[in-house]
């Protein structure tokens, strides 16, 4: 059985970036991953803008709604329902080889080829000192952050919100051009900012891992608004644009088809026991180090796992959200608008302390690309009128996502049960319920968002809770303890009782602000990986 | 790869008759003829996506067959006391598909619109409310 040298668990964006640090600093890495990839079929798109294929590109279905319409969601959807069929690869096989168990958390996890950065928003946003220290970070994330953005291109703009936005960033490139449904809203905001700061709002635009210029044999972002079907022109970073180029480097090996279960550490390293997605059989690979990048609930299965612990309750972080259909009267009956972003420009932070610390956060989104129909089936109307109305209402409605902080309370956890009819023998047992007192915070402060955004000509037509784990942000299940705590991290990423065993991606967050957590997992995987080097 | 069930398996129908509800369909959403390809995605996509059919919905699709006229106010029914009813499931993956095909693009994208735009519109949303009524009692004595 070959030994390798560093063997990375996970494609995503936390093993992308360890994987980077260790192969620049010239180590024998090898990534296994599961890794399913995109279907052929749904993700050939043609490079032009959005508005010009829909009214001339005669196969659009196949990667607008799918070949067989399978991206036509209906029912009581929930979360990934904003997947597109050249998406879909993302969530493949999920629920059979990592199931869930939960009456009230549904979280989205990956197996795919670069993980849930393959869809990731691109918000990148940096934590603060304070942020920082609550989740057990080091100091030394501010420049893990100048790394990050270097090598995956950041844009952001320097405005008055960037204390909360990008924080002590240096390297960006400029942030891409606003639409016409952020324009209107920045400018109401500046317009009376004395007054939205005096209630705690301070609004920014979101730095995004989109580079505007071209950057490192990649594209600056061409306005197609194809965001959520296209990477062509590879302007919004994904991890696998790093693990491609990490492949042309001799001492780097990827080898998919493999989802990890657990380890167990020997004099000479680690035995890392895996099952083969084709045919579910179990292999053994070895290795000196392992560093373990499958997210805070990957990461979590399996130490439970190698632990044979099924009675251990591990803690939970992920962020409360909430969102806000939203209209700008202003705005409604125009005609389509092409040079256009998909994503989030805007950020408007409620800060009542005006400390920056446990801030919530909206994200606030346009909507066109998305297509019609997926709004259509929300309203309580016979689809004929839904779309008259709707057509006329789109080109002023705007999305709000709502991002709440998140800490360790009892009711929020996970556990390992054995499951003898699953692939791996076991699912995850979670519960997450916020207390009264979370729960009327938040509630106080949506209200709270709902009546700014009035102030700025946007009004919300419905709160939308789409079920707790829907943020997609997921922490604190092995949390950093400078104690030698069982199923806990060294502030160096190493599992406390291992030798050779690491963590780098978010499981090991005490606190989860609501600032979306990518970039700061990315940079937290970079010291976590330059600790491995510097332990030898 | 798991082998794609016919239409008769699917519904309980043969194409002939999802091809008639195809078009049927079409017109009703967007007051054009559907072309072939759109009529084909529809069958294909139903063949994909099986439902699963209550005795309720057959006597309603039924009734539409007979009755094409009786599919705006039926929908508009279900809008209100059954939204996620297999009627309304069809329509929506039509509706999905229209939007998706070139012929149709006009129907979807938002237009400009004056502002006298928003009588029509108050029509319209009449026009829903009393559909809405007369469909309820509709799927009441249908079902």
């Amino acid at each position: 059985m070959k030994t390798f040298d560093y063997l990375v668990v996970g494609s995503g964006c936390s093993g992308a970036m360890a994987a980077q640090t260790l192969v620049e600093a010239g180590l024998d890495v090898v990534m296994l991953d599961a890794g399913f990839t995109k279907d052929p079929e749904t993700s050939t798109i043609p490079d032009e803008d959005y508005l010009d294929l829909r009214q001339s590109d005669t196969s659009q279905h196949q990667y607008l709604i799918g070949p067989r319409a399978e991206g036509v969601a209906w029912g009581n959807v929930g979360k990934g329902e904003q997947i597109t069929p050249p998406r879909k690869h993302i969530t493949e096989q999920v629920d059979d080889l990592i199931p869930i168990d939960s009456a009230d958390f549904s979280p989205l996890e990956s197996l795919a080829y670069g993980g849930l950065g393959a869809g990731w928003g691109l918000q990148c946003w940096q934590f603060s000192t304070y942020d920082l220290k609550q989740a057990g970070l080091k100091p030394a994330m501010f420049d893990a952050y100048e790394t990050v953005a270097k090598r995956i291109g950041v844009s952001a703009t320097a405005d008055k919100a960037a204390r909360y936005t990008l924080g002590k960033l240096k390297t960006y490139q400029p942030s891409a051009d606003m639409d016409r449904n952020h324009t209107y809203i920045l400018r109401k905001y500046l317009a009376d900012t004395k007054r939205f700061k005096h209630q705690g709002f301070i609004m920014g635009r979101t730095p995004l891992a989109l580079i505007t210029q071209d950057h490192d044999g990649r594209t600056g972002y061409k306005y197609r608004d194809m965001d959520f079907y296209s990477d062509n022109d590879q302007s919004a970073w994904r991890p696998w644009i790093t693990i491609d180029k990490l492949k042309q480097h001799k001492n780097f090996h990827y080898i998919g088809g493999y989802l990890v279960l657990s380890f167990s550490e020997t004099a000479e390293g680690v035995v890392v026991e895996c099952l083969r997605t084709a045919d579910n059989s179990r292999q053994t690979v070895r290795c000196r180090k392992l560093i373990l990048a499958t997210s805070a609930l990957g990461s979590a299965r399996v130490v439970l796992r190698s632990l044979g612990d099924e009675a251990t309750k591990l803690p939970l972080l992920c962020n409360p959200y909430r969102y806000v259909p939203c209209v700008q009267p202003k705005l409604v009956g125009k005609a389509a608008e092409s040079h256009k972003l998909g994503f989030t420009q805007l950020s408007l932070f409620l800060d009542e302390a005006h400390r920056n610390q446990d801030v919530s956060v909206a994200s606030l989104y346009s909507y066109q690309s998305l297509m019609l129909f997926r709004i259509i089936r929300h309203a309580p109307l016979d689809f004929v009128d839904a779309r008259l109305l709707i057509q006329y209402l789109m080109s002023g409605i705007v999305i709000m996502g709502i991002h709440h902080p998140d800490r360790q309370t009892a009711n929020k956890w996970l556990q390992l049960q054995p499951t003898p009819d699953t692939p791996t023998g076991d699912n995850l047992r979670i519960m997450y319920q916020l207390q009264a007192e979370e729960s009327a915070e938040f509630d106080r402060r949506e209200k709270k968002y709902l009546k700014a955004m009035r102030s700025m000509g946007t009004y919300g037509l419905k709160r939308i809770n789409p079920g707790e784990g829907a943020s997609i942000h997921y922490a604190g299940t092995l949390p950093f303890s400078q104690e030698p705590k069982d199923f806990s991290l060294s502030p160096d990423g190493r599992l406390h009782g291992t030798r050779n065993v690491y963590v780098a991606d978010s499981a090991g967050f005490t606190y989860l602000p609501a600032k979306g957590l990518t970039f700061s997992l990315m940079a937290n995987a970079h010291l976590v990986a330059e600790s491995v080097i510097k332990n030898g | 790869m798991q082998k794609t069930k016919t239409t008769r398996q699917v519904s309980g129908v043969g194409s002939s008759v999802l091809k008639k509800e195809a078009k049927s369909f079409a017109r009703y959403l967007v007051r054009q003829e559907p072309s072939r390809q759109v009529i084909a995605r529809y069958t294909e996509a139903l063949a994909h996506n099986p439902p699963s059919i209550s005795a309720t919905d057959i006597h309603l699709l039924e009734f539409i067959r007979k009755h094409p006229w009786s599919l705006g106010c039926i929908e508009a029914g279900l809008a209100l006391r059954q939204p996620h009813s297999e009627v309304r499931r069809r329509l929506y993956i039509m509706l999905a598909i229209l939007e998706s095909s070139p012929d149709h693009t006009a129907a979807f994208l938002p237009q400009e619109r004056s502002a006298w735009y928003i009588v029509p519109l108050a029509l319209a949303g009449l026009r829903a409310v009393g559909k809405a009524l007369v469909g309820v009692i509709m799927v009441g004595v249908v079902r």
